[in-house]
């Protein structure tokens, strides 16, 4: 007993002695209350003095959080946005840096220096290079079945006339005081596409990326709620009753060559849209040729979530309080709702309009599928048919437009690129 | 004053060419498909050797004394009413029972987490 507590002693004797005799050696050199005052320095805590716009933007980050995940608003995209928006927006926690890519150009001499580069930096790259959206849609693409609307070609006018909202919110856009490039990324938000809209928005205004791809990828999930009353709106219940006529079946032939021409096509008539749509269709041709499932299952899989978690993240992670909360914000905001809803109402506009040409009568609610929410606009379209006739399915019908949206979208993408890229 | 100093015709060159050209490119591909498609059906529509063989041969047995497969089928479906032959079942349901062997590593009772709910 004495032994142990001899030992215990001489065990403290020897611990204090290591602590306290550098201590009193370097006493004369440093403070021990200036190191710690400079390591509660260094906290967040201490960091939000005359900072508390930061604290304003994890609380926009905490709402973000809760629609995605109580809600489920676009989970998938809205979470990691989200949370990138709250890790970006924690004092000292130094992983974003706006200044490496000022004025849009990326700073690569900056990079050099290791110490004043965030993982958030890195990750930013990506989408700064135009990488992450390129690479989602090469999974949209093997995700995407274009047989409806190689059954009914007459879909893609649908497609191109729901574009139109596109160039006349980047009229609205510009009419409010917003430069062209920023009108342009803003109005892209019409199309109703992810991917499209933070790959022109990084091109063109990479200081709206975080607005931007917030209101698009909420609007997206608002979908359900924005369009039925504008669709009813704008219908009769006898229109909304049109029972279409069955799609005739698409040989693999068709749904092979398809892709390989539409890029070859869209390629050469509009360079500045070969990234997306060679993507797109690239995705497209594994899934379809039926010799790389491999592939397919990976682009659809695999790669698609990894993008996903990057792409969200580092969007995230520009929304900064200076960039964020801003008049210019909820003008976007309002835009981005408005090009929504002239989308819808422009789709179906166009479908009445081809009723009075045309001799097999097609049901106006597909029309507003020509944004290219896929496949929620659809889903849309069918909902608010079966509500005028339950009999009536319409969810393969509006797949055409649907999809010719995307291809839609990314034609007028690739015009605004060209023009003000 | 803001809004004068807009070059809208910049802004309607932007607006006419987008429009016209979403437009021109989506009717070129219609075009298109509708071409894929006539093409691709002119290939289906072309009787190949073997087919043309089939017919033929489909032909010959119909005027031989073997009825086709078609007039097989009528007639068994005919007999079938007329002697209204049914087939016994056994009413039996054999289901085969799967042995479950749990484990840690695939008993989901061993779940890292457990959420209470």
């Amino acid at each position: 007993m004495k032994k142990s507590k001899s030992n215990l002693i001489k065990c403290f004797a020897f611990l204090l002695m290591i602590f306290l005799v550098p201590t009193l050696a370097m006493a004369g050199e440093v403070s021990i209350g200036d190191k710690i005052s400079e390591f509660f320095g260094s906290m967040g805590f201490a960091q939000l003095e005359g900072n508390w716009l930061c604290l304003v933007m994890i609380l926009v980050s905490f709402v973000l959080l809760y629609l995605a995940i109580v809600k489920k608003f676009e989970p998938l995209l809205l979470l990691p946005i989200a949370f990138g928006m709250l890790l970006t927006n924690l004092p000292g926690a130094g992983l974003y840096h706006p200044e490496l890519f000022a004025e849009g150009h990326v700073h690569w001499k900056d990079f050099a220096d290791a110490n004043n580069v965030g993982l958030l930096d890195y990750l930013y790259l990506g989408v700064k290079l135009g990488i992450y959206p390129c690479l989602i849609f090469l999974g949209v693409g093997a995700m995407t079945d274009f047989g409806p609307l190689l059954a009914n070609p007459k879909s893609f006018l649908l497609g191109a006339a729901a574009q139109v909202a596109i160039f006349a919110t980047f009229f609205g856009a510009l009419a409010l005081g917003f430069t062209y490039e920023q009108a342009g990324s803003i109005g892209i938000i019409g199309g109703a596409d992810g991917p499209t809209a933070i790959y022109i928005t990084s091109k063109l205004a990479p200081e709206l990326l975080g607005p931007i791809a917030v209101a698009a990828y909420s609007y997206m999930a608002l979908v359900p709620v924005i369009q039925p009353p504008i669709m009813k709106a704008l219908t009769t219940e006898k229109e909304r009753q049109i029972v279409m006529k069955q799609l005739r079946k698409v040989s693999k032939t068709e749904k092979i060559i398809f892709p390989i021409l539409v890029t070859a096509i869209i390629a050469l008539l509009l360079p500045a849209a070969a990234p997306l749509v060679g993507c797109l269709m690239l995705g497209n041709l594994l899934r379809e040729c039926g010799v790389t499932e491999r592939l397919s299952k990976t682009v659809q899989n695999e790669l698609m979530n990894i993008c996903t978690i990057f792409l969200g993240i580092s969007v995230g992670a520009t929304a900064t309080a200076s960039s964020f909360l801003n008049p210019q914000t909820l003008l976007i905001l309002v835009l981005g709702v408005t090009a929504f809803a002239l989308g819808s109402a422009s789709g179906v506009l166009f479908a009445k309009l081809m009723n009075v040409f045309s001799k097999n009568k097609i049901n106006p609610l597909i029309g507003s599928a020509g944004v290219s929410a896929v496949p929620m606009a659809a889903r849309v379209s069918q909902n608010v048919g079966q509500e005028a006739n339950p009999s009536n399915f319409l969810l393969m019908h509006a797949m055409g437009p649907n999809v010719a949206g995307v291809i839609g979208s990314t034609v007028a993408a690739g015009v605004l690129l060209a023009f003000l890229g | 004053m803001m809004l004068l100093s807009i070059d809208w015709g910049f802004a309607g060159v932007v607006c006419g060419v987008g429009i016209g050209m979403t437009f021109c490119i989506l009717v070129g591909l219609i075009c298109f498909i509708k071409l894929l498609s006539w093409a691709v059906g002119l290939k289906d529509k072309k009787p190949t050797v073997e087919a043309k063989a089939e017919v033929k041969d489909d032909k010959k047995t119909s005027t031989s004394s073997h009825p086709t497969s078609h007039e097989q089928a009528a007639i068994a479906l005919a007999m079938h009413l007329y002697f209204d032959a049914h087939d016994e079942e056994p009413h039996v349901i054999t289901i085969e029972e799967v042995e479950k062997r749990y484990s840690p590593w695939s008993s989901k009772i061993y779940n890292m987490r457990n959420f209470t709910k």
